[in-house]
């Protein structure tokens, strides 16, 4: 977050572990990973990566899975634990400290293991809430390079109307090795969805024309213009990428109904 | 092999095999399970 207040926020991340790392907005050149050529002139690349926001783990710890059972460790800690579930280091006291009475008790867990071979749940530290209608997309980081110790699952998360922890589902892959996670490195990133973007009605009203001889002259005619032409008559590098841009400053396409 | 290589070569070797401790529990990061997300650790046919 960086801490401007907005006025009508589409999400909203509820720090309940003091001192995280706060999220941030995702980033076009992907933390400066991204080739150069891409981010000055890929729109496609550069609006992939920039969509949402950035949420990194609350604290540094390691993984190391031997195919059966999970042992962890974390930053400062003296030692290496089984890990079944266990709490963010010393959280539970501050939970109880802040929550209301009633509360007390049910501080969220931060690393659980599930019962499928190297599945865990890490809680990022935060609550997560959105606005009416819109969900969460939460995912790996877009075009950040993935570690090949483990997977990340994807969800999508009715946060309007379910109020809670932002956590993700991981799987790891590599045996007997310890597998980091750093506050430096993004774990996941969100991304806001209005729900009629993913309604199934959207997603089973799809077409297919099978055939280049069946492609009516309307087709022929924009892979003219946005493939041929571009190609045979010189133009600036990163036309699309500026037109791109241009409609999107024009206006939000969210309200521009 | 000269006296100053094998002060290395025994660093090095200290540091690669730094052993594992496992302890069994932590206090500060122990859990109640009162908490689970969304289906939890569990199969659902063991949830109540």
């Amino acid at each position: 977050m960086n801490g401007t207040p907005q006025p009508n926020p589409a999400v909203t991340f509820y720090g309940a572990i003091p001192g995280c790392r706060a999220p941030v907005r995702a980033d076009a050149s992907v933390l400066g990973t991204l080739p150069t050529r891409g981010f000055q002139y890929c729109e496609a690349l550069r609006a992939a990566s920039s969509f949402g926001w950035y949420v990194f783990p609350p604290i540094d710890f390691t993984l190391q899975w031997d195919g059966s059972q999970i042992i962890w460790t974390y930053r400062g800690a003296k030692a290496w634990y089984p890990l079944t579930s266990a709490q963010f280091p010393g959280y539970r006291a501050v939970f109880d400290r802040v929550a209301p009475a009633h509360l007390r008790g049910y501080s969220p867990p931060f690393l659980s293991a599930a019962p499928e071979p190297g599945g865990i749940q890490v809680w990022t530290g935060f609550f997560i809430e959105s606005a009416e209608n819109w969900s969460v997309l939460v995912r790996p980081p877009a075009n950040l390079p993935r570690s090949l110790a483990f997977d990340l699952y994807e969800g999508i998360v009715e946060t309007d109307r379910w109020f809670g922890p932002l956590f993700t589902n991981l799987r790891l892959v590599k045996t007997d090795i310890p597998i980091h996670f750093s506050t430096e490195t993004p774990l996941v990133q969100v991304q806001p969805l209005h729900r009629s973007a993913y309604a199934d009605e959207i997603s089973n009203r799809f077409a297919v024309v099978d055939d280049p001889r069946a492609f009516p002259p309307a087709a022929w005619q924009r892979y003219e213009q946005t493939i041929v032409k571009p190609n045979v008559e010189p133009r600036p590098a990163g036309a699309y990428a500026t037109a791109a841009r241009r409609r999107r400053r024009s206006g939000c396409p969210a309200h521009a109904e | 092999m000269s006296s100053k290589k094998q002060r290395v070569l025994r660093k090095a070797s200290k540091k690669i095999a730094k052993p594992i401790v496992v302890r069994a529990r932590d206090a500060s990061t122990q859990d109640s399970g009162a908490i689970r997300f969304g289906n939890g650790s569990a199969p659902a046919i063991l949830r109540k």
